[in-house]
């Protein structure tokens, strides 16, 4: 519930970071630049001057969005996917379950650098490439619970009553594959998170000067020794957002699965 | 986990049946089949990285090749030179054909790619090996003692601390530690001196993260194990509740978590790209990261290749080794 609480706390502010804050988030403001944390700028100023708490909270809402629409691609692509391997199984699930094989064997952040080398840096990019790197998981696993859910009595009924394979998928299957999607997904949104920002880190996500929690922390890595306030704050942030999202997704898990495994 | 006494009416007759048909042992057909199966994976692999690189590569490599001053008479020579006014399909016979010698072409400082994934390996390497035994040695034993004590304090705790490891962003907790441990304290090199003490920030930094997920697969493993057959009947023989886990629990639970950890790093053999950035330690991460920058398309399709290749070898020996050292998996 806590957890809960600081998500919803945290998002709130990021929508509204514009009627909280008076500062603009991309406009320089040399003559303050470095400031450390005061009751002006409660969180300091970045080396452009510009007040990093108002930095972080229209990051956080570009951090949080592209967690969420990344998860939400990687869900539904994944559903769709798992369920037509899963269901109709023969040459197409063996098709697609080769093209997950291929997205698999990229190790780490390696997949999401060469789409981001093809495509060129940038927002949509970044989505994509986790969106991508986050669907074998999902697809892995609906198909697995598919494969089983066919299996039972109630298909065999619905089958023997004459419904279609659709109306099956949609109407008996997909109910079933709800829950733990939506655990996956939640534990799914912090890896998202992180991984953007750490390619926004890199220079391969959000471009400079909009606000970015990894570019904020890559700007502040220079100013390490003198200006402490930089890297600390975003990391911070991230951190927070990850957490709580983690523990919610535990939550969830232990909600809807309770004899799953005890992680 | 399955048991032996569950598997074996079911394996044998297979297993009987599959060394009357084949002069092979089940075990050799497994290992060549996943053999064949990690190379024709490898092939498709190269495959898709070359045509979707070639296809929508921004801006001519050629134009890369020939620097700032070029003339377009230049740019058409390089193409040639490249082989890139060949139909797609012969560019990719030929590359694959070079491949297979060792051959992955040129960057554009005219250094064969080769050489410099061969000059990184051995960072990239050492950084993942000390990765693993660092989280192994610090995840298994806080695993158990949150299994052994399990829903206590200790339990709590441990949960609550992986909970935040896992959570914290690796190159954040890398500049934490380069603070702190580098510019305050000035204990460590900030940046890579090339001796093993530049080692030691980026296995905490990556370490962290992969100990605490490998405490809370060990706890979770150990757990189910303590809910089996035989634990119970240890129990029953009056065993003290520290050798159930230690010598039921630990031993059966040791494989899978070794196993995972050691896909686990096989990932970072792909390149900890921002940890060694960070630490300015020049692996596979820093190379492939050096040829996005510098748009160098040879140097960064090569790395993608690699990378994948040393994953996918990675991976095939964890698999086979798996049920050598496991016999419950055999034939399953």
């Amino acid at each position: 519930m806590i957890s809960l609480g600081v998500l919803f706390s945290l998002t709130l502010a990021s929508v509204f970071a514009s009627h909280l804050t008076p500062y603009s988030p991309t406009q320089r403001n040399l003559p303050e630049q470095f400031l450390s944390p005061s009751p002006g700028h409660w969180l300091g100023t970045d080396h452009l001057g510009r007040d990093v708490l108002t930095r972080l909270l229209y990051g956080e809402y570009l951090s949080l969005s592209i967690g969420s629409i990344s998860v939400a691609l990687s869900v539904t692509i994944g559903l769709l996917l798992g369920l037509i391997a899963g269901y109709l199984g023969g040459r197409t699930d063996w098709v697609i379950m080769r093209m997950i094989d291929l997205i698999l064997a990229f190790p780490g952040i390696i997949f999401a650098l060469w789409l981001v080398y093809m495509l060129g840096p940038g927002l949509y990019q970044v989505i994509l490439a986790n969106a991508l790197f986050g669907l074998p998981v999902f697809t892995r696993v609906v198909r697995g619970q598919v494969l089983s859910l066919k299996e039972t009595d109630y298909i065999a009924a619905a089958r023997a009553l004459g419904a279609n394979r659709w109306r099956i998928i949609i109407r008996h299957l997909l109910p079933n594959l709800l829950a733990s999607v939506l655990v996956l997904g939640s534990l799914s949104i912090s890896s998202a998170i992180l991984s953007s920002a750490g390619l926004s880190y890199l220079g391969l996500g959000v471009q400079p000067p909009t606000p970015e929690w990894g570019a904020m922390l890559a700007d502040g890595r220079p100013f390490l020794r003198s200006a402490w306030w930089l890297t600390l704050f975003p990391g911070l942030g991230l951190f927070l957002i990850a957490l709580a999202c983690n523990i919610i997704g535990d939550g969830l898990r232990d909600a809807f699965d309770p004899h799953g495994p005890i992680l | 986990m399955r048991t032996s006494s569950q598997s074996e009416p079911v394996g044998r007759p297979l297993q009987t049946a599959l060394l009357k048909k084949h002069p092979l042992s089940p075990m050799t057909i497994y290992i060549l089949r996943r053999i064949f199966s990690s190379l024709v994976l490898s092939l498709a692999l190269v495959i898709v990285v070359f045509i979707l690189l070639r296809m929508s590569i921004p801006g001519d490599p050629a134009l890369a090749f020939a620097g700032e001053t070029y003339s377009p008479e230049l740019v058409e020579r390089i193409r040639h030179e490249l082989g890139m006014d060949k139909p797609l399909l012969v560019q990719l016979g030929l590359f694959l054909w070079d491949m297979l010698h060792g051959d992955l072409g040129f960057t554009t400082l005219r250094q064969p790619v080769t050489a410099r994934l061969l000059e990184a390996l051995p960072v990239t390497f050492t950084l993942a090996l000390t990765t693993f035994v660092y989280s192994l040695s610090l995840g298994l034993p806080l695993g158990v003692a949150a299994a052994y004590w399990r829903n206590r304090w200790i339990d709590n705790l441990i949960r609550l601390l992986s909970v935040f490891s896992i959570s914290m962003p690796t190159f954040w907790i890398g500049l934490m530690l380069m603070w702190w441990v580098s510019v305050e304290w000035g204990w460590l090199p900030v940046q890579s001196d090339g001796t093993w003490r530049s080692f030691i920030l980026p296995t905490l930094t990556l370490g962290t993260g992969a100990a605490a997920g490998m405490g809370r697969l060990a706890r979770a493993w150990i757990l189910e194990i303590l809910s089996s057959a035989h634990v119970r009947t240890a129990r029953a023989k009056g065993l003290s509740e520290f050798w159930v886990v230690i010598r039921h629990a630990l031993r059966n639970a040791l494989i899978p978590v070794v196993t995972v950890a050691g896909f686990q790093i096989g990932g970072l053999l792909g390149g900890a790209v921002i940890t060694e950035g960070i630490f300015g330690l020049s692996g596979l991460g820093t190379l492939a990261i050096n040829a996005i920058r510098h748009r160098d398309y040879p140097l960064i399709q090569g790395t993608v290749i690699f990378a994948c290749i040393v994953y996918l070898l990675v991976n095939l020996v964890v698999d086979v080794i798996y049920p050598i050292i496991d016999p419950r998996v055999r034939l399953s």
